[in-house]
């Protein structure tokens, strides 16, 4: 906000990190409430869902919803499910009548271990190839793999998915196509089953961070002291590792943590294809099944993360540029 | 500005595909060989020739036809789409921007949290029970994707609150909605047409993902996306079905990227405010 | 290339490590998926609505089976006869048969699975199936007997149906957890979204189980399951026809079953213009049946019916002719008062990728007689409670179940999925009669009598039935049977 402030810097700072968290705090209560309400105005339900064309018998359907308690005011449900919430329950499941917390289970560890090694994977390989191509700019270097990378982030990831499982499970042989495992398996059971939808992912995410540090690098490259370090005669191999990486990726932050709150919060698509069992296919499944209750957890559960990811992303940026400090909100 | 736009090689190479691709859309109906839509058992999944250039798909239906006709309806809903997200998500973020304080404040963490929700996640809800009508696609893609445009607009317009000018027109007394309309719309409008630029080329993306999750377009309507989707699985034996169609998305898709890269570079715009994913 | 092989090989010495830990039968495992139908509801009881199919079918047995003719065959009965008006059936049960926990089958364990079906505190689709049972006594140890509510001397063919199992007596309250049956295999580890595993019963009463291990995964998404079994990782896929060259020929055989599933699409016969008979019938005669299953499904993809729901594999099928018939469609409209054409509106949804295909089909072929189809397409969701039997003609789509069951569920006057509104007493009757009727010749006749009325006057569209098209990897041998009948303890694994 353009709001001046007249205190010293230190301070400022710490109440600058304070406000970012209560907003962050107050963005996940409006979550909750946009989430529930758009799930309560959909006129199917778990009943309907489920009992297919035996929903035709009224009598049925109304005892399926007594069951399950979906007869109750949408205001008494969301505020149980809301105080559940602050007490750290995220409710029963409608249809599958486990608690949520119990449903999801691993699954939320499975969503992370894949998207922490595609992170891993994709982000440095993306920043090096966008520091590399930005130093060799216009070379058939830069223009090969700037061009590969806009491709490759126009197939719809559907796609690359399908034909990597065709060159690496069919052809090849060497990984397996889908995921058969125990959703609370090992890690180490779930590694094999992790490659191909790593590659799939970094197909994805490589093309945005890529263009986007090439372009910031050129600036850098571009800037005075960057020039005075050239003359000066510092090894350009040094001026690269201590000057531009770093300011280099100063603007990727931001698209840094939008990219790991997208793996993070479960590649519904990847993740349903591969038969992963990560919150993505959960979620994708808790839809058909019209499990509102769970549909609400895990839209919620993935809000949090990419509201902490970004707020994460925003005390960084704030940490790293003093300039930001004194500017804007 | 479209000098500008045109100077750059990359520049012309983009709005030349994006151009040519409209052309063909428009043009399609009136030049494609065959009936989209004409089955045959006889002629199902054969390959190129000189009568099916682009073979023929499951049905015996022409690739070449419908991929000259399968970008209608992406390009509308989603250049309508694209549009109406700009325009709703610019007006709130200008008004956001120019008025400020508690309302700013509210209004954005409502903006955050809707962008913190798997939006696949309503799209598919709202889709599945409303059905797969167009204007509910169209009404859905438009306030998801003009949520971004709200934020990006808003900094921008923040920007320009702050400085001089709009300071000595309230000096001179102007109301806000003149100064709106003279001072701070014009300056904005920039940002906000790279950003629908961008919106456009996600959108397509996104829309053949609906396809392949079997909430796009209605079937027997030709369209990338269920192309694409429809024939993905037995690519390794009939790659013409999948190929032809997924050239065209791309193709399109790389045009609008290049050409938007080319109007922020002339518009001098900073693009780093992340893309949505 | 290092960064790529180094995780490769700590993935792969992980992988043996995996491996060596479980240990293996070496008659060789069976790996199946399951679509996660009911979400996780799965239930082993046999008679839940949320029947766990897959795994049901080989942890219990049912009293009747039905053999490549569509007869009944002995499984845990041995033999069974009717009393004269058909009534009481008494039937004669398999001496030595265990369940898994050691305990002897017995008539008490028969008659208290059966009285489960008919008792009013439980709720089970198989009510409609069964209802006709007054109650079930154990007359001896291996004698049981069916007192019906009205004769039925077919009763034995209803008793062939996938949830009619024999859980032991008293069992009901613990059969979710145990699964304890007489069937081939035992329950080992239940995990609905993980691996379920089954292992051999090794005293089976029909033989000991050729292969060692049942490994049920779940994969709710189709192209995933199609990946999975083209990888490798499982062994029977239920294929369409389309999908058939993607197989790999040294690797996975493919079977043709001709199998009595059907789609198609229902008039209701109280609501105009589908009250007017010659509407009907004229809707009905311009379809091309043969275009309609090769578009549809393609080649080899199933058999054309003549709106008659019995199968061709049935015992009662009656053989009847449906040519399109352009000219007789223009006279019944013209007769009917639509001389000039008459404009229909057909409601479906995505449930069924073939609906929509179907439906273009139905469209041009109608055309040519002058019938304007539109097509409306409807959400998915909600689509059985709140447009099917409520549209005056919509898509519908039925598994295969005997002529008896059929006809009765679906075209008895007031039955509950009476899709057409058919309402016709003499239609009833000759259900009836041929329900009473102890002479199989006279109910063949009885039945054909009523195929045919369902021909000329009916208000279902059922253009073909769909046959089952199954891949199976090589190393599995499977038999050619239907998929619900497959005696599960003979298919071999070789691995």
């Amino acid at each position: 906000m353009p709001r001046p402030y007249g205190s010293g810097p230190g301070e400022h700072m710490l109440k600058l990190a304070l406000q970012r968290v209560i907003l962050a705090v107050f963005t996940l209560a409006m979550v909750a409430v946009v989430v529930f309400a758009t799930t309560e105005l959909l006129p199917g339900d778990v009943c309907t869902a489920f009992l297919g064309r035996d929903a035709r018998d009224v009598e049925r359907l109304e005892r399926c919803r007594e069951e399950r308690g979906l007869n109750r005011p949408a205001v008494e449900r969301f505020g149980e499910w809301a105080g559940g919430l602050l007490s750290g329950d995220l409710g029963t499941s409608v249809i599958r009548d486990r608690p949520i917390a119990d449903v999801i289970g691993s699954r939320l560890r499975n969503t992370f271990v894949l998207g922490i090694a595609a992170a891993v994977v994709g982000i440095p390989l993306a920043v090096g190839l966008g520091v590399l191509i930005a130093i060799k700019r216009d070379t058939a270097l830069d223009v090969t793999i700037s061009s590969t990378a806009l491709f490759a982030m126009t197939l719809p990831d559907f796609v690359t998915a399908t034909v990597l499982v065709f060159i690496f499970s069919f052809v090849l042989g060497w990984f397996p196509a889908v995921t058969l495992i125990n959703v609370n398996a090992p890690i180490a059971e779930l590694l094999p089953n992790i490659i191909l939808p790593i590659m799939v992912l970094t197909f994805v995410m490589v093309a945005h961070i890529m263009r986007l540090v090439r372009t910031s690098t050129i600036e850098v490259l571009a800037s005075d002291y960057v020039q005075m370090a050239r003359l000066k005669g510092v090894p350009f191999r040094q001026i690269v590792w201590r000057h531009v990486l770093p300011n280099a990726m100063l603007p990727a932050i931001n698209i840094v943590a939008l990219t790991l709150g997208w793996l993070l919060g479960g590649t519904t698509i990847i993740e349903s294809i591969f038969n992963y069992p990560g919150i993505g296919t959960l979620l994708l499944n808790a839809i058909s099944d019209r499990d509102l209750p769970l549909v609400q957890s895990l839209a919620l559960l993935m809000a949090l993360i990419y509201i902490g990811l970004n707020l994460i992303a925003d005390l960084l940026t704030l940490a790293l540029n003093p300039r930001l400090r004194t500017l804007r909100a | 500005m479209l000098r500008a736009l045109l100077r750059s090689r990359s520049g012309v190479v983009g709005i030349s595909i994006v151009m040519l691709h409209l052309v063909i859309a428009l043009i399609a109906p009136l030049i494609v060989p065959y009936d989209p839509s004409a089955q045959s058992v006889r002629l199902a999944l054969n390959a190129p020739s000189s009568q099916h250039p682009f073979g023929t798909d499951h049905l015996g239906r022409d690739v070449f036809t419908r991929t000259l006709l399968g970008g209608q309806t992406a390009l509308a809903i989603t250049l309508i789409s694209a549009s109406l997200a700009i325009v709703w998500g610019g007006m709130v973020g200008v008004a956001l921007g120019f008025i400020g304080g508690r309302i700013d404040e509210l209004f954005m963490r409502l903006v955050d949290a809707l962008l913190a929700i798997p939006w696949l996640l309503f799209l598919l809800l709202i889709v599945s029970v409303l059905g797969r009508e167009n204007w509910v696609l169209i009404v859905v893609l438009t306030f998801f994707y003009g949520l971004p445009a709200i934020r990006i607009v808003r900094a921008a317009t923040l920007d320009f609150v702050a400085r001089d000018f709009i300071t000595a027109a309230r000096a001179r007394g102007e109301g806000t909605l003149t100064i709106v309309r003279r001072e701070l719309l014009p300056n904005v409008l920039d940002v906000l047409l790279v950003e629908g630029a961008m919106q456009w080329s996600w959108m397509l993306l996104g829309f053949s993902s609906l396809s392949f999750l079997g909430f796009g377009v209605t079937p027997p309507t030709p369209d990338w996306g269920l192309m694409i989707s429809d024939n993905t699985r037995t690519f390794s034996l009939y790659p013409w079905a999948t190929f032809y169609p997924l050239f065209a998305l791309s193709s399109l898709i790389i045009g609008i990227n290049l050409a938007a890269d080319a109007l922020a570079k002339a518009l001098g715009i900073d693009r780093t405010q992340g893309a949505p994913l | 290339m290092k960064t790529r092989t180094l995780p490769l090989l700590i993935c792969l010495c992980l992988l043996l490590i995996v491996g060596v830990a479980h240990a293996q039968d070496e008659r060789g495992t069976l790996r199946i998926n399951h679509a996660m139908e009911f979400g996780g509801l799965e239930s082993l009881d046999p008679i839940s609505q949320y029947r766990f199919f897959d795994v049901n079918a080989r942890l219990y047995n049912r009293l009747v089976r039905a053999d490549a003719q569509g007869l009944p065959a002995p499984e845990l009965a041995t033999e069974w006869s009717p009393n004269d008006d058909a009534t009481e059936w008494t039937f004669l049960l398999r001496e030595g048969v265990l369940f898994h926990d050691g305990e002897t089958l017995t008539a008490a364990d028969v008659a208290y699975s059966f009285n489960r079906i008919i008792d009013p505190a439980v709720d089970t689709p198989v009510r409609a199936v069964l209802g006709i049972m007054n109650r079930v006594e154990a007359v001896d140890d291996t004698t049981v007997r069916f007192v019906l509510n009205a004769p039925h001397a077919d009763f034995p063919l209803l008793l062939t149906d996938y949830r009619a199992l024999v859980i032991a007596e008293g069992s009901a309250d613990r059969i979710e957890q145990t699964g304890n049956g007489t069937g081939p295999f035992r329950l080992e580890t239940l995990d609905l979204e993980g691996t379920t595993r089954l292992v051999a019963f090794d005293e089976y009463w029909e033989g000991v189980p050729q292969h060692g291990v049942v490994e049920i995964f779940p994969i709710p998404d189709a192209t995933a399951t199609l990946q999975a079994f083209l990888a490798g990782q499982i062994d029977i896929y239920s294929a369409t026809v389309a999908e058939v060259p993607l197989f790999n020929q040294d690797q996975v055989y493919v079977q043709y079953l001709f199998s009595g599933g059907w789609e198609g699409m229902v008039m209701r016969t109280d609501t105009p213009p589908f009250d007017d008979v010659r509407v009907r019938r004229a809707l009905r005669v311009v379809a091309d049946r043969q275009a309609m299953l090769d578009l549809a499904l393609g080649p080899n993809g199933g058999t054309i019916a003549c709106d008659s729901p019995v199968w061709p594999g049935d015992p009662y099928f009656s053989q009847m002719n449906c040519p399109q018939d352009i000219e007789l469609a223009r006279q019944l409209l013209a007769e009917a008062g639509y001389a000039d054409g008459i404009t229909v509106d057909l409601y479906l949804s995505d449930l069924s990728q073939t609906w929509t295909t179907l439906a273009e089909v139905y469209q041009q072929q109608a055309a040519q007689a002058g019938i304007t189809v539109n097509l409306n397409m409807t959400s998915s969701d909600g689509y059985w409670s709140d447009v099917w039997m409520i549209e005056p003609f919509t898509f519908t789509s039925w598994g295969q179940r005997p002529a008896d069951q059929i006809l009765n569920e679906g075209w008895r006057s007031g039955a509950d999925w009476n899709e057409t509104y058919w309402n016709r007493s003499d239609f009833d009757s000759l259900l009836d009669r041929a329900r009473s009727a102890l002479d199989f010749a006279q109910r063949k006749e009885l039945y054909a009598d009523a195929q045919e009325m369902l021909w000329m006057e009916g208000g279902a569209l059922i253009p073909y039935f769909t046959n089952t098209v199954r891949a199976v990897n090589n190393a599995v041998t499977l038999p050619e049977i239907d998929y619900d009948m497959v005696p599960w303890w003979e298919v071999t694994v070789n691995r």
